[in-house]
């Protein structure tokens, strides 16, 4: 072999290796990093079919102080509130007939260290005729079963501990049936998320789960970029999970046979982002949701955390969609709001806003009726 | 004349070689000690005694948890208020 041949073999290998170098190189941690908690298929929404702005409040006659925010099941609307002897109060609708307050907060049996919220980890339903309530007791890692009926009857808190051994600090306690339920548990040094379904043996993590479990913030980062409000819908079989800090809605069904992200706008929220912008810079875009029959819905409150603070220039809306994930409607508001629910009985919806304190009701009877002859019948 | 370009091409590509070198095994040397770093958070922060972040004043959001620098425990439906400023528990 030449002199010449020999040293043209030198660089050649040299710059393969050097090629290697860099080409190992990309795959170093940050380009690892997930940052995106969505899911394979995405669709964006930038406009509603239709919008409705919703007009002509009234303000029902209820006094209840310290509310956070409220929830409506059947004939009954919940507060649930600040009060530590009696947090959730009941009232009936739609004569707002008080039917007493519940669930104490305390170091008793079967108090609550925190007092449960009625917007998130609590599932409400009607099991042998009777309202019940699951809660998660998140200082003491317990699965409580509150019978909202039965308490009504006997005006005392009707209350069960069905396991008293789950982890503590659970986010979105989300129960799938009795003796099921989908959480949320911080890992990896705080920086993610993990979702599982636990049915008192195994706590098993599905496919799709595990896509959104790969999102992930930096160590010692803000964990609450991942917080979602999630609700299952057990007539659609789907899990709707809401984030507070991103612009999308993962929905997606247990038997991995469904799966869509909701995008509002043009563009992902991607986490590494919204790291790099201070704490007051970030972007609080959704505070509600509530599961219907036919449809759900969320409160886009879509503004920085210094401006809704101090100004609140935005005025919320209420986005709804279709079981399939498909944009149904826009209900814009012309006050503030923080949660919201529907009497499809009455078909009234009431809104509630927890700075200002203000509980107002609007008709919605011909939005429902358009609604319904867009091919959606609620209720 | 094609020699000494084979030289200068030789002496670039060593060059650019252990400039790689070094930045590769720059970043591989700091991977380890992050590595350790996060085990003696992780041994430490276990029931919160350790270097983990909290906060002096929290106010309502709901499905956020803080860890509230008072009693060093998670609260629920938190968020830490304007002004918090942050400590450790």
């Amino acid at each position: 072999m030449s002199i010449k041949t020999k040293n043209h073999l030198f660089v050649r290998i040299i710059f393969k290796i050097l090629l290697s170098v860099y080409l190992l190189g990309c795959q170093d941690s940050s380009s690892d990093k997930n940052i995106y908690m969505a899911l394979n298929h995405v669709e964006h929404v930038i406009e509603f079919p239709i919008q409705f702005t919703l007009e002509n409040k009234t303000t029902p006659s209820i006094d209840i102080i310290g509310i956070r925010n409220f929830i409506i099941s059947h004939d009954k609307i919940i507060f649930s509130t600040t009060n530590q002897n009696g947090s959730w109060s009941i009232l009936s609708l739609p004569d707002y007939h008080y039917f007493g307050k519940f669930l104490n907060q305390g170091d008793g049996p079967l108090e609550f260290m925190q007092l449960p919220s009625a917007g998130s980890n609590t599932t409400l339903i009607k099991e042998k005729e009777q309202l019940v309530a699951y809660l998660y007791d998140f200082q003491k890692g317990r699965l409580m079963k509150f019978n909202i009926d039965e308490s009504i009857k006997s005006d005392s808190s009707k209350i069960s501990v069905l396991n008293d051994s789950l982890p503590q600090f659970l986010f979105g306690v989300t129960m799938i049936d009795s003796a099921k339920f989908l959480g949320k548990k911080l890992d990896n040094l705080e920086t993610q998320q993990i979702r599982f379904t636990y049915d008192g043996k195994d706590e098993i993590t599905s496919p799709i789960m595990e896509r959104l479990n790969m999102a992930s913030i930096s160590l010692g980062e803000d964990f609450n970029i991942l917080s979602t409000i999630t609700k299952y819908s057990k007539r659609h079989n789907r899990i709707v999970e809401m984030p507070i800090r991103l612009n999308y809605i993962n929905l997606y069904s247990l038997d991995e046979k469904f799966e869509k992200t909701i995008c509002i706008g043009n563009e992902l929220f991607n986490i590494s982002n919204i790291e790099k912008k201070k704490r007051w810079e970030r972007i609080y875009a959704f505070s509600d949701l509530r599961l219907f029959d036919d449809f759900f819905g969320v409160v886009f409150i879509n503004e920085i955390d210094f401006t809704y603070e101090l100004y609140r220039y935005k005025i919320p809306s209420i986005l709804l969609f279709d079981w399939d994930g498909n944009p149904l409607a826009e209900l814009k508001l012309k006050n503030h709001v923080t949660s919201f629910d529907i009497d499809f009985v009455n078909k009234d919806l009431y809104t509630f806003d927890v700075h200002s304190d203000e509980f107002f009701k609007y008709d919605i009877g011909d939005i429902l009726s358009k609604l319904k002859s867009n091919k959606i019948s609620p209720n | 004349m094609k020699t000494k370009l084979n030289k200068i091409a030789k002496t670039i590509a060593v060059g650019i070689f252990f400039m790689a070198l070094f930045f590769n095994v720059k970043v591989t040397l700091e991977d380890p000690f992050f590595e350790l770093d996060n085990k003696v958070i992780a041994q430490t922060s276990s029931g919160n005694t350790g270097n983990t972040t909290c906060w002096d004043t929290i106010t309502y959001m709901e499905a956020n948890q803080v860890l509230y620098c008072s009693t060093c425990n998670y609260v629920s439906n938190s968020k830490p208020s304007f002004w918090a400023s942050k400590s450790t528990c």
